[in-house]
């Protein structure tokens, strides 16, 4: 997995990306769901996150070179009525590839909701 | 002696004068005075400033450079308005020139701060002259002092807030500040940290994020935005304040739908709601100002300001509650008590997390009435709470939530991961773009600000842009994936205020032990259980209580008896007591907030005959006593205002044997909705 830039990776068709999310903030139930090729489901917490990226199933533009495009979404949700936090890293199978860090404030009662673009080449 | 109240109204009336007064000279006297005072600043650099001189010259630069980087500052804000003004008029030429202007005021505003802390230090060192009493020093105390009216009003005025709140901060009124002088330039020193800031007409971000302050979701949305972005820059996510697509985006298309359909879940400010979270706390009732003086008060004062304590006020009575894992973790934090994260799964510490306690002090006892000593004069009582159960824990419900996960959370996933690439063109990475022509623009001119902007003033400058968002210009295929987006998010938000309220319902059964220590009247025990539950589907809050009450000792009522023979024996236990109350809230009329319909009943038997507070004993007045009450709770939504009703009925009280009924009705204001109320988007 390669950083292009805030948000956006080329990554290989079939590499696994691993995301790792942990509630640093404010007491909370843990609630992060995904969603990607048009499914998804609830993270269970302590447990990373894998997804194969399959190129067939992408469906975008890319002006990466022999790439497509797809999107990615983590949705944070909090039961704390405010200081929840979550910290996530991202990284790909791939050997030298990048490590990505990221987080997820709570702002009250509406969820934080992070969608990642990646170029599969 | 100027009240504390009156003198934060002084101090912020002095400093918009101040600041209406550098706002209202003409751009052409700002530009002029720029001028002059580059050359003061530079000639007084260069000179050779005879020894004697030195200090004062430092000082005058101090000051000079002050005033020079606050008059930049409206050039910049000047400069600003005058592109917003202009909006698409604005010639290529035009905006070049004012980028660059922008840039050069920014280099040149962080510079002067640079030197005015380079300067503020070399007066600190033991180098520099020594001059308690000069002139120089003074005013740089009395510099320092401004910076910090320049927050004291504000903190004065979140005290008064936090009041209505019902908590008083218990900061030892030494942190306050002496009047700001008139001849003190404002913006002394360089910028402060976001959190300390809190301009006027600014949200706090500070207190919208940690929930001290009444807010609606917008708000909070705006807030996180802001407060986000430096955290971004530190991961090396951006090399400049500016937004991301990816992280923001969601919020832009919930600001988007609020401003365009004003959902109530987003625009609605939320009361700040002290007397009730998950997991409980304390009620409390009424506030007061005391003079605060060191030893104990401080020691709780600090122990309050760190999250050891919760403190309330009634009246004359202060009370401050703990729990002992609190106290620890408070400490814990202020590196006070060095050890590893404790185990969760202790048998002791789970023993004492549903522990609490409570002491109370009454300021009108003691050598010196009103002053608060926490002396053991001044202890009225205290108090500890065990938790015998709690069903009001959110691990409790974790099959509700993970069922709400598995649908109304993980439809939203879906629908903004489908409705993504229908607003967002994300094809070339790094250039991710608003598919909507009226959305990019307003975006690719918020980012241009935005990377102007300094970390404090982002939350000012994304307020200022969502005004200018094209909410009435957008294309009807935004507009249909705003309109999906918003029914899942309707969907999510109800689905976890299900999963909240259940918890909130849940059972909690307490035992306290309250003991009351009288200053005439014998001191007593009470024992006493509480339970609570929601019903009704989770709208009808139901709490019993049952208590018991004892006399610790007998001596001064056996005496009072030996001199009155006529009074019966005195004995251990005073009474025993049944209390019930029911909360319906009722359905909300569209000008009103939500009906509270409450009603509650008493029993006492008191078996013995009531003592008075000089320590007395009234003949003939054991016996049963019931109490009835029945009222409702009017808000006006939005307004701060509140008005309760009630009836009460009572056979008798414990003094005097006579029937009354009582109505009450009264009025309570909440500063912080009634502005909330007016203030815009």
């Amino acid at each position: 997995m390669k950083k292009l830039a805030a948000g956006a990776f080329q990554v290989k068709d079939g590499e696994v990306i691993t995301v790792e999310v942990k509630s640093t903030g404010t007491t909370t139930l843990f609630g992060v769901n995904f969603s990607i090729f048009g499914g998804g489901s609830p993270l269970t917490e302590g447990e990373p996150l894998e997804v194969t990226m399959d190129k067939s199933k992408a469906q975008g533009n890319s002006t990466v070179p022999n790439a497509k495009s797809t999107p990615m979404t983590l949705l944070f949700s909090f039961t704390s009525s405010n200081g929840g936090k979550y910290g996530l890293t991202m990284t790909g199978s791939e050997a030298g590839g990048d490590t990505y860090n990221d987080f997820a404030n709570q702002a009250g009662n509406s969820p934080k909701a992070i969608t990642y673009t990646f170029h599969i080449v | 002696m100027l009240s504390k109240k009156a003198t934060s109204l002084v101090l912020l009336v002095t400093l918009l004068i101040a600041g209406l007064s550098t706002h209202a000279q003409s751009p052409q006297a700002n530009t002029e005075r720029i001028r002059q005072l580059r050359e003061e600043i530079t000639k007084r650099q260069t000179a050779e400033v005879p020894a004697d001189l030195v200090e004062l010259n430092r000082s005058i630069l101090i000051e000079r450079r002050a005033e020079l980087r606050t008059l930049l500052k409206v050039e910049v804000d000047n400069l600003r308005k005058h592109r917003s003004v202009l909006g698409s008029l604005i010639t290529p030429q035009e905006s070049q020139k004012i980028d660059e202007s922008l840039q050069t005021h920014a280099t040149e505003i962080e510079r002067l701060g640079i030197d005015i802390a380079k300067a503020l230090e070399a007066d600190r060192t033991p180098q520099a002259k020594p001059a308690v009493s000069s002139p120089t020093t003074s005013s740089v105390t009395t510099s320092s002092a401004t910076e910090n009216a320049t927050t004291a009003p504000s903190k004065a005025l979140e005290m008064t807030a936090a009041a209505s709140d019902k908590k008083v901060n218990l900061t030892p009124t030494n942190s306050g500040v002496p009047p700001a002088r008139s001849d003190v330039k404002l913006d002394v020193l360089p910028p402060v940290p976001p959190a300390q800031t809190n301009s006027a007409g600014t949200l706090d971000c500070d207190g919208v994020l940690k929930g001290t302050k009444t807010a609606s979701e917008l708000d909070k949305i705006v807030c996180r935005m802001a407060t986000d972005i430096p955290q971004h820059r530190s991961l090396g996510q951006i090399s400049q304040n500016e937004l991301i697509l990816a992280n923001d985006g969601f919020g832009l298309m919930e600001i988007l739908i609020a401003r365009r359909t004003t959902p109530k879940y987003l625009v609605e400010a939320e009361e700040v709601r002290l007397d009730k979270q998950v997991g409980g706390a304390p009620a409390n009732t009424g506030s007061t100002s005391l003079v605060l003086k060191g030893g104990v008060p401080a020691i709780l004062g600090f122990a309050v300001e760190n999250g050891g304590l919760t403190q309330s006020v009634n009246g004359s009575s202060i009370t401050f509650r703990g729990n002992p894992v609190g106290m620890i973790n408070a400490f814990r934090n202020l590196g006070f008590v060095t050890s590893t994260k404790a185990d969760e799964n202790d048998p002791i510490l789970r023993f004492l997390k549903k522990t609490s306690f409570a002491f109370t002090f009454n300021t009108d006892r003691g050598s010196q009435p009103g002053v608060f000593t926490a002396t053991k004069q001044q202890l009225s009582s205290f108090s500890t709470r065990f938790e015998l159960i709690n069903r009001r824990q959110p691990r409790l419900y974790i099959k509700d939530w993970e069922d709400f996960l598995n649908t109304k959370a993980q439809n939203l996933a879906n629908v903004i991961n489908a409705t993504q690439t229908d607003l967002i063109d994300s094809s070339s990475p790094g250039n991710e773009r608003w598919k909507d022509p009226k959305m990019q623009a307003w975006f690719e001119e918020t980012q241009r600000q935005l990377r102007l902007t300094p970390d404090g003033e982002l939350s000012s400058v994304l307020q200022a842009r969502l005004d200018q968002m094209p909410v009435k210009e957008l294309l009807p295929a935004t507009v249909q994936a705003l309109e999906t987006i918003e029914q899942a998010l309707g969907l999510y938000m109800s689905g976890r205020d299900d999963v909240l309220n259940k918890i909130n319902r849940g059972t909690v059964v307490t035992f306290e032990y309250l003991n009351k220590r009288e200053v005439n009247a014998p001191d007593t025990s009470t024992f006493n259980f509480i339970a609570e539950k929601g019903t009704g589907g989770g709208k009808v809050d139901f709490t019993f209580n049952g208590s018991l009450t004892m006399f610790n000792n007998l001596d001064a009522l056996r005496t009072f008896v030996r001199l009155n023979p006529t009074l019966p024996p005195a004995r251990r236990i005073r009474d025993f007591q049944f209390a019930g109350q029911i909360d319906v809230p009722l359905g909300s009329p569209t000008e009103f907030g939500n009906f509270v319909l409450f009603a509650a009943g008493r029993y006492e038997r008191l078996l013995q005959n009531a003592t008075t507070e000089l320590g007395g004993i009234l003949p003939a007045t054991s016996g049963d006593i019931a109490y009835l009450q029945a009222g409702f709770k009017v808000p006006l939504k939005g307004t701060g205002f509140k008005i309760p009703v009630s009836v009460t009925f009572a056979n008798r009280s414990e003094l005097v044997k006579e029937k009354h009924v009582r109505g009450n009705i009264g009025f309570t204001l909440d500063l912080d909705s009634f502005f909330a109320r007016f203030k815009p988007f």
